[in-house]
């Protein structure tokens, strides 16, 4: 599997603190789907900017075919952005709401040139009809659009450059569970027909193990745990994974379990903790993970975890599951 | 019966919002009002507030009692005396409910005495609440924009018990939140339920959980309910199509999963 | 079915809010009369030679009555005559002078509000001193030195201006610069000029406008102040304020010497005020009504 955009070691300063402390992935060449999962403060959506140059980052390096993209200016750049889009998380504040939603995408076809100018009208209609939408819908302003047609719109916008790498942000997170249910259907589809890979950022498990072969979970901008989807959603390694998964609300009575609780701590200030990072909350934690970081390890085949007592971790996870309600 | 909702119906403009036929509350119960952005939910409990007028709607017949006190149409100043003291609602975005310039001590002591407690017992009712909540007291000292998202959360839940409300209307309280806070704030709002007997309003466009959560659920689609029973077997083995569709919108994790 | 063009939209936003707001109406109705008189005025004036230099002494000073509405000046020059072709002036004025104010002053607010750091603080430092003093002062400075002419008096009032719009301009473009869509279209790749004309300044318009609007009664009060204090138009030019100088000392005896012009100028500085603000209203593409 060629890898078509890899992050390495990248580190990311943003509002005063160390908002990304070394995260690696590997986004292979598409179909693919790579999930990027944690709560607030985790850093996932500060990865997705710095990822698409829309943040500097302080130390490491994206790479787009091999090639560093740091130091990308005009034409190279540009072909940058044409390869790896970005779709955010609210489409009512993405799109400009002065501009005609046909206008928004004719724009991204003009910018990198994508067709002849006598083709553009056409082309827009097409790409409007791809994602679902009427071609009678392009001279509406976003706002006369519900929230589920802006964001088609955002992502025919993005897929009208032709990227091999889509960013996206939770992008189902503002709009309503039936609305969901088809934009996640959409962004399927348009993988399979475009061979498209993606790295999809959410705090929703159930879409991450849908939508994507491969995940990382984040803590406090650090991946704690990255490896197969199913094998992570089925077993986690990492406490807090675990507590992460147990949370999740189930409809299914069969599925549910009990949930793992850990005290909620405010974020400080003055920086992450020492050692492993979730020690102050983590119900294993013992000396050692107090002082000494934990790095990355293969656990599983394709299932790595940053924990000193990941062993540990996963016999209690069995045994909870077993005495779930 | 603590809440009894009888053929409401809310306009806007002349567009009907909500039309519900009945809806009883018990107390001691959570029930789910389960539905998509504009389904009406959040203005139904906006109605039983008094709070419509605050975004244009007027209630234009039906009824509304708690405690078999008739809140529809009652003059304001009745009204504010019910609002916080019998009824409490908290919303989606919990740090926002609070206002910024002042600390959240001086907001919650406040509300208290506007109840009719002296300042000492305001402050002890303040301290067994947030010590029903799990929040160290010097909390209070903290600004709205000092808290987290889950931490603000609790002290609105704090001040309805603190107010000893009988009725909880709790407004997409976790949308907002983690998915981990999340767990917690649920975990607390059943506890009240166990310990006081507050009887709870959940509404959530997030029917897993609602599933987890409510005994009994409404789902509501364009202002009616179109179905209504125990949370087990209205998600799980739905009648209307509706709350199917609903159902199976929902993504789902499971150990058999594709 | 095909959506309506911006252009129906609007009109029909634009005629619900005037047959809304009563206030706004008048506003309107008020200042589209002065740009009709300004336009009709060779046409409706009954005596047009007397905008300019005419001169009648035997209907010096005359009271207001069928022949002359509003009496006659010291000239014997109709008064009537003289405020409408007054109109002409002073909107004439106010147009260029914001026209000049807007050129210069919103260009370079979009680009110091957008880049900010370096050129922001150049540029924010150069309208600083500008802002520091009153804009009529700064005006009044302006003219003397340039010397009392209807040219000099836009040139001056403009110089005076412009710094108003800079920072208004600015401050939008700031703020938009750190929305959302701009974002978005940073990761598209758009280009830093089409950023600028396409995003940032149509969506920085809508206060700019407004201001405008509202500003023109003010520029058109500055004139007139000049013109009162002989740093303006010069007669025979049928400015507003320099016919109230013209009838300060016949005040008490000839009271509408002073009163016609006067009541002109508050009326129509509290025209473009009302107007102003259905302006703003009718221009936000959130407000367009499409059913």
């Amino acid at each position: 599997m060629t890898t078509l955009l890899q992050v390495r070691d990248i580190v990311i300063d943003f509002g005063g603190l160390r908002a990304v402390d070394g995260v690696s992935l590997d986004v292979p060449a598409g179909p693919f789907g790579m999930g990027l999962v944690g709560e607030s403060g985790s850093g996932k959506s500060t990865i997705a900017r710095g990822a698409l140059r829309l943040l500097p980052l302080s130390r490491g390096s994206v790479m787009l075919d091999g090639k560093d993209v740091r130091h990308f200016r005009g034409s190279d750049l540009r072909c940058f952005r044409r390869s790896v889009q970005i779709v955010f998380q609210d489409p009512g504040s993405t799109l400009d709401p002065r501009m005609r939603v046909g206008a928004a995408i004719r724009e991204a076809l003009v910018v990198h040139r994508m067709v002849p100018a006598g083709e553009l009208e056409s082309r827009v209609e097409e790409l409007l009809v791809e994602v679902g939408l009427e071609s009678s819908d392009g001279p509406r302003f976003p706002h006369q659009l519900s929230g589920g047609q802006r964001q088609r719109v955002v992502i025919a916008r993005a897929m009208a450059v032709e990227p091999r790498v889509l960013v996206l942000d939770e992008p189902t997170s503002a709009l309503d569970v039936t609305v969901q249910a088809r934009i996640l259907r959409l962004i399927s589809r348009l993988r399979e027909e475009h061979r498209l890979a993606y790295l999809l950022i959410s705090h929703n498990l159930a879409v991450v193990q849908q939508l994507c072969e491969q995940m990382a979970v984040l803590y406090l901008g650090k991946v704690i745990e990255r490896g197969s989807s199913r094998a992570i959603l089925e077993q986690p390694a990492h406490p807090y994974t675990q507590v992460l998964r147990s949370s999740v609300p189930e409809i299914d009575l069969a599925e549910r379990r009990a949930r793992i609780s850990v005290p909620s701590i405010a974020v400080d200030a003055a920086g992450p903790p020492e050692g492993c990072r979730f020690h102050p909350r983590c119900p294993l934690a013992v000396e050692e993970c107090r002082r000494i970081p934990p790095s990355l390890r293969e656990i599983d085949r394709l299932h790595e975890v940053a924990c000193h007592r990941a062993e540990e971790a996963c016999e209690r996870f069995v045994e909870s599951v077993d005495t779930a309600v | 019966m603590i809440l009894e909702i009888r053929n409401l119906a809310i306009n806007f403009g002349a567009r009907c919002v909500v039309d519900i036929e009945a809806l009883d509350l018990r107390t001691g119960e959570i029930l789910g009002l389960a539905g998509e952005s504009g389904s009406g939910k959040t203005m139904t409990a906006l109605a039983i507030m008094g709070l419509t007028a605050t975004s244009g709607a007027r209630i234009s017949s039906g009824s509304i009692t708690v405690d078999d006190r008739e809140l529809v149409h009652q003059r304001d100043t009745d009204l504010r005396r019910i609002r916080g003291s019998q009824i409490a609602m908290i919303f989606q975005a919990p740090v926002s409910s609070f206002n910024p310039l002042f600390k959240v001590g001086y907001i919650f002591i406040r509300s208290l005495r506007l109840h009719g407690a002296s300042r000492s017992e305001a402050r002890a009712h303040a301290r067994e609440a947030l010590e029903e909540v799990m929040l160290p007291y010097d909390m209070l000292e903290r600004r709205p924009y000092e808290l987290s998202g889950g931490q603000a959360q609790r002290l609105a839940i704090a001040l309805a018990v603190a107010l000893r409300s009988q009725v909880l209307l709790a407004d997409e309280p976790t949308s907002a939140l983690d998915v981990s806070v999340q767990g917690e704030i649920l975990d607390l709002i059943r506890r009240l339920r166990d310990r006081d007997g507050m009887a709870v309003l959940f509404i959530s466009h997030d029917l897993a959980v609602v599933a987890e959560l409510c005994d009994q659920v409404a789902v509501m689609r364009a202002g009616r309910i179109v179905e209504f029973g125990a949370s087990s077997q209205v998600l799980h083995s739905p009648t209307n199509d509706y709350t199917r569709q609903l159902v199976d919108s929902v993504p789902k994790l499971g150990t058999r999963a594709g | 079915m095909k959506a309506p063009s911006l252009a129906d939209t609007r009109t029909r936003t634009a005629v619900i809010a005037v047959r809304r707001n009563p206030l706004l109406s008048a506003g309107a109705v008020i200042a589209l009369a002065l740009v009709a008189a300004a336009v009709l005025a060779p046409l409706v004036a009954p005596y047009p030679q007397d905008a300019g230099t005419a001169m009648h002494a035997g209907a010096i000073l005359l009271a207001p009555s069928w022949n002359h509405p509003f009496g006659t000046d010291m000239f014997g020059r109709d008064i009537f005559t003289r405020v409408l072709y007054g109109a002409r002036v002073s909107l004439g004025i106010t147009g260029l002078v914001l026209a000049i104010s807007v050129a210069i002053g919103v260009p370079l607010g979009i680009v110091a509000g957008y880049f900010g750091g370096f050129i922001d603080n150049v540029i924010m430092r150069v309208t600083d001193v500008f802002l520091a003093f009153p804009a009529l002062l700064l005006a009044l400075a302006f003219a003397t030195v340039l010397g009392a002419s209807t040219r000099n008096a836009v040139l001056a009032i403009a110089i005076a201006w412009w710094p108003w719009y800079a920072r208004l301009a600015r401050g939008q473009a700031a703020s938009v610069a750190g929305r959302g869509f701009i974002e978005a279209c940073r990761a598209l790749g758009v280009g830093r000029v089409r950023m600028l004309w396409r995003h940032v300044l149509p969506n920085s318009l809508t206060p700019l406008i407004v201001s405008v609007s509202l500003d023109a009664g003010g520029v058109i009060l500055t004139a007139a102040a000049l013109s009162f204090l002989g740093l303006g138009a010069q007669d025979p030019t049928p400015e507003w304020g320099l016919m109230v100088s013209q009838g300060q000392s016949f005040f008490t005896t000839q009271w509408w010497l002073v009163t016609f012009p006067g009541l002109a100028i508050m009326l129509t500085a509290m025209a473009f005020n009302l107007a102003g603000d259905g302006l703003r209203e009718i221009l936000d593409p959130r407000r367009v009504v499409t059913r």
